[in-house]
């Protein structure tokens, strides 16, 4: 039995873009039995107990997961330590971590690098206050980078012990 | 002026007022023809080549229809079709 690998994703307000990777990797842990790996997201300019916005829950229930009862959250600083591997949607997300919790670059990376589409382009940008079609497009991003990340999971780190 | 070549024409406009515009085979399985994002200020729009060209012209008409496009030379077979008294 492989131990725990925890992964937390990071956006800004914690209400879009890391509860629905949170939602997506929860998701498809649970439908391949992947139970090694936990978790969660917070932001780095979260409110506390805010719920994820509407566009957000509605695309998660358009997969076939439930995002609804997720509670926005500050990151912590201990969040860099307790967590495997931390995940943020953009790079000024990543440098703002990495400047003002003061730990090393290179444990904290961005999504989209798992991405097989446009890997290591860039950011996966913030649909906040835009159309459904644009958090369509926010998600596939996240869709296809969660993907990835589970992808070199398995084959790098043999970390999935429970493909069906 | 066939419908590819309505959708050829209307990424033409997207890019002359500042799009960048980007085709990606998204699958059949994502409900999305189009949608615009910006990252770093610049702006994006992201289309589905699964999905039919009528949709993917319908999306850039949406998005396009967001935007002031002032005094842009619209061919006048578009401009009608799209822009014109829906």
């Amino acid at each position: 039995m492989n131990e725990m690998f925890r992964i937390l994703f990071v956006c800004t307000g914690n209400i879009c873009r890391s509860p629905l990777a949170e939602g997506y990797l929860r998701h498809l842990c649970e439908i391949n039995n992947y139970s090694e790996i936990e978790t969660d997201s917070a932001g780095i300019a979260a409110l506390r107990g805010a719920p994820p916005s509407k566009e957000a829950v509605a695309i998660a229930e358009d997969w076939g997961f439930d995002i609804s009862k997720l509670k926005s959250r500050q990151l912590k600083k201990n969040d860099l330590t307790d967590f495997d591997l931390a995940l943020t949607m953009t790079d000024e997300q990543r440098k703002w971590i990495v400047d003002n919790y003061l730990v090393k670059e290179n444990t904290i990376k961005l999504l989209r690098e798992f991405s097989a589409d446009d890997r290591g382009t860039g950011d996966i940008p913030d649909p906040i206050g835009m159309s459904m079609d644009s958090y369509k497009v926010v998600f596939y991003f996240i869709k296809k980078s969660v993907e990835g990340l589970i992808k070199r999971l398995k084959t790098e780190k043999a970390l999935i012990s429970g493909d069906k | 002026m066939d419908l590819l070549s309505a959708y050829k024409e209307l990424i033409k406009i997207a890019e002359r007022i500042g799009y960048e515009v980007k085709e990606s085979k998204m699958g059949e399985d994502i409900s999305l023809s189009g949608g615009k994002y910006t990252i770093k200020d610049k702006r994006y729009i992201l289309l589905n080549t699964s999905a039919r060209v009528e949709d993917r012209v319908e999306s850039l008409v949406k998005i396009l229809k967001s935007e002031d496009l002032g005094p842009l030379h619209i061919a006048p077979f578009l401009r009608e079709k799209y822009f014109i008294n829906e």
